[in-house]
């Protein structure tokens, strides 16, 4: 390990100011590499080979579809028609739009899926005069966790998912039973923590006449735009479409990267919408900041320093492997809450790699570890996921103001059980096979 | 009842008002009670307390949606003939009773609506402000069924409420132009008359109109642009200007990383003095005087 301090403290400083958002992730993250291509440490050519190109592709595909679906106003009918389907019943609000929250999640972006949801349900909740904020804290939790349910709903898995072998059929599989079982689980707490709060209101006229009003309102408000149903029609055949194709991998041999590009550019040549508006909504910061993070970690992993993090730390914890598989779990858990959980992730792979190569443990049960901790863990704090601050940012807009501790008093309770039934999840598949 | 349930009711009152206008919002407040009511489950001897608990609840909004509380007024008076009947009867026969109010109050809309279309003429340059279900329709009507050519010049305010206008105007086909408000006189010279809707007239010859409303007739009347308000006779209220309250309201705008915030009002009140048409279903009235039969 000769030549290490220096990449390793450009690094961590990256590492700061991105936790401490000192700059523009994408900026701190290029900014790391040019020090590092200044200085020599690596060269222009072995910088590029370190960028992963399947999760780049992957991530401006689902930023493309995700555009044109949302000018298509599908999420915003679809999430009016759920408010009406709960005629006003609070704990009918909490679980209607909790289990499609995690179902969008699950193939949308987190963030997408809250900017869509979030704001109906302040104005259904706020509307009713009930307090938004156990409803909108509620659904930026459950994103975070219906996002883990596949390959393509949250960043960790998307790098999960480009850096190994895992097609998106492993991630349905293997995931989405214990996230069900998770949302499930969560739901149970709001509803057993404040039961007085949900209680019905067929008995009450005023607030049943209350909400009949406030639907036809939304409705009004949300749904007025009118909308091009070719246009709709179009997205949703490239979204069902995409998904065939991504269920299909293994028979067609196509990478989910090469699926969502290609079914990006289906779209935008067949909706005729305007390309350099929608190239706008492409989060090129975001994939700057991944090819970014990539060169980082792979000048580490090739000095050496990634190897002797996995010896030193990870390995430190004994060959059991049910031991190993919760270190992993809850560490990526806990370090997720505080930290970005996509550097994290990135750093996380080859260690992962280099415990599998010291310790096999069998069906990928490390990579679902790490991918369950690392997406349920954006819980524990306010600033944990991205769909965390949207959410808190969107309830201010409505004059709802959540405060880190608002947020962290059910995050942190959900995020520990959450991670308590991955633990017996995992360790129940490990004992099953083993 | 909470007051927290009657401060729910009123902002959601003001907000439809708002979006919708004050005719459509009486029909929309009628349905939604009628749905309501098939939805309530309560004891036999809960429904009728819990029906009249609701017709207060209406009459107490803020500002007076003067429109609905007559028609509940109606409604409660009908109503009281039956309130010995057993719960299903006396459901039926208060959804019967609503139904009607609402055929009743839709037939004079359409009134106003008749009398209004007679009231464009082609050449016609029309400024509009406030959304009005009454002056949308009389638009719409003097295009498509009368033929008139003219043109609309709408005084762009929130975008929400513009925009049901906007939609409407275009659906119809109807030439139409969007202005910022505070750029109003420079159409002045162009434009020959303002439509306006109202939510009410108050006893001491008020009219209460959307906020902003005020400032537009004030500038219109010294450029002698004439002012033509629509409204049917359900919106003469009894009640004194003074005690139509009308909330504040706080809002946010965000713009970058600037919070705009804000008090505002959702309606306004100008003297009717400023007005030198006002049109009803009965037709024009000179000098409008609340009918003694309207009791609010």
């Amino acid at each position: 390990m000769e030549g290490v301090a220096f990449p390793i403290i450009v690094f961590v400083l990256v590492y700061l100011a991105i936790t401490f958002e000192l700059v523009n992730k994408a900026v701190a993250a290029l900014l790391g590499v040019m020090v590092l291509l200044l200085t020599h440490v690596v060269s222009e050519h072995e910088a590029v080979q370190f960028i992963d190109f399947e999760t780049i592709m992957l991530l401006m595909g689902m930023m493309i579809i995700v555009a044109i679906l949302r000018k298509s106003g599908f999420f915003t009918i679809m999430s009016v028609k759920i408010a009406e389907m709960t005629e006003g019943s609070p704990l009918k609000i909490l679980v209607l739009f909790s289990i499609v929250t995690a179902s969008v999640s699950a193939f949308l972006d987190n963030v997408t899926t809250v900017l869509i949801i979030v704001p109906i349900v302040i104005e259904l909740t706020h509307g009713m005069g009930l307090d938004p904020k156990p409803y909108v804290i509620s659904q930026a939790v459950v994103s975070n966790i219906g996002g883990t349910a596949t390959l393509i709903g949250d960043p960790p898995n998307i790098i999960i998912g480009s850096k190994t072998a895992l097609t998106f059929n492993d991630f349905i599989l293997n995931l989405t039973p214990v996230v069900a079982v998770c949302v499930v689980a969560m739901i149970g707490y709001y509803w057993l923590t404040d039961r007085e709060k949900f209680r019905p209101i067929d008995n009450d006229l005023v607030k049943l006449f209350s909400v009949q009003f406030l639907l036809r309102k939304i409705r009004h408000e949300f749904v007025g735009i009118s909308f091009d149903r070719a246009f709709l029609g179009k997205s949703l055949g490239c979204l069902a479409l995409a998904l065939i194709l991504f269920v299909t991998q293994t028979i067609t041999k196509i990478s989910p990267g090469v699926v969502a590009l290609l079914v990006g550019m289906i779209l935008l040549l067949i909706t005729r919408v305007d390309v350099e508006h929608m190239l706008m909504e492409v989060e090129w910061s975001t994939l700057l900041f991944f090819a970014g993070l990539f060169i980082l970690v792979g000048v580490l992993e090739e000095k050496g320093v990634i190897e002797w993090i996995a010896r030193n730390v990870f390995l430190k914890v004994g060959s059991n492997p049910y031991v190993i598989v919760l270190t992993v779990l809850w560490v990526s858990g806990i370090v997720s809450g505080f930290l970005d959980n996509i550097p994290f992730t990135i750093t996380m792979i080859p260690i992962v790699k280099l415990i599998l190569e010291t310790t096999p443990i069998p069906n990928n049960i490390l990579w679902w570890a790490l991918s369950l901790g690392a997406c349920f863990g954006g819980n524990l704090t306010m600033v944990g996921a991205s769909a965390n601050i949207v959410s808190v940012g969107m309830a201010k807009k409505h004059g709802c103001d959540i405060s880190f501790m608002e947020f962290c008093k059910s995050s942190v309770i959900i995020t520990i059980l959450t991670l308590v039934i991955s633990s017996v999840y995992l360790c129940g598949y490990l004992w099953l096979i083993r | 009842m909470k007051p927290t349930d009657q401060d729910v009711l009123n902002r959601l009152f003001r907000e439809q008002g708002d979006i919708l206008g004050g005719a459509r919002t009486t029909v929309v407040a009628l349905e939604c009670f009628i749905q309501s009511l098939r939805k309530l489950k309560t004891g036999p001897d809960r429904f009728y307390p819990e029906v009249l608990k609701m017709t207060g609840a209406i009459q107490k909004t803020e500002p007076p949606f003067t429109p609905l509380i007559h028609l509940i007024e109606r409604f409660e008076q009908e109503l009281e003939r039956h309130h010995a009947l057993p719960q299903e009867a006396l459901r039926d026969q208060a959804i019967q009773i609503l139904e009607r109010q609402i055929d009743d109050f839709k037939a004079t809309v359409r009134k106003v609506i008749d009398q209004g279309v007679s009231q464009v003429a082609d050449g016609d340059v029309i400024l509009v402000y406030s959304t009005s279900t009454v002056v949308n329709n009389i638009l719409i009507r003097a295009k498509d069924v009368l033929r008139r050519q003219f043109r609309v010049i709408v005084l762009k305010q929130d975008m929400v409420k513009t925009r049901q206008l906007i939609r409407e105007l275009a659906k119809a086909d109807v030439p139409h132009e969007v202005i910022p408000e505070y750029v109003l006189d420079h159409v002045l010279d162009s434009a020959n008359k303002l439509f306006i809707g109202a939510l009410s007239i108050t006893r001491d010859n008020k009219v209460i109109a959307s906020a902003g409303t005020p400032n537009i007739v004030s500038l219109c009347h010294i450029h002698r642009v004439p002012v033509y308000l629509f409204l049917d006779t359900f919106r003469f209220s009894h009640r004194p200007s003074s005690v139509q309250t009308i909330p504040e309201k706080s809002t946010i705008r965000s713009m970058e990383h600037f919070d705009l915030k804000m008090k505002t009002r959702s309606h306004s009140i100008l003297d009717l003095d400023l007005i030198e048409h006002v049109i009803t279903e009965q037709g024009e009235m000179n000098r409008p005087r609340v009918p003694s039969s309207q009791s609010s």
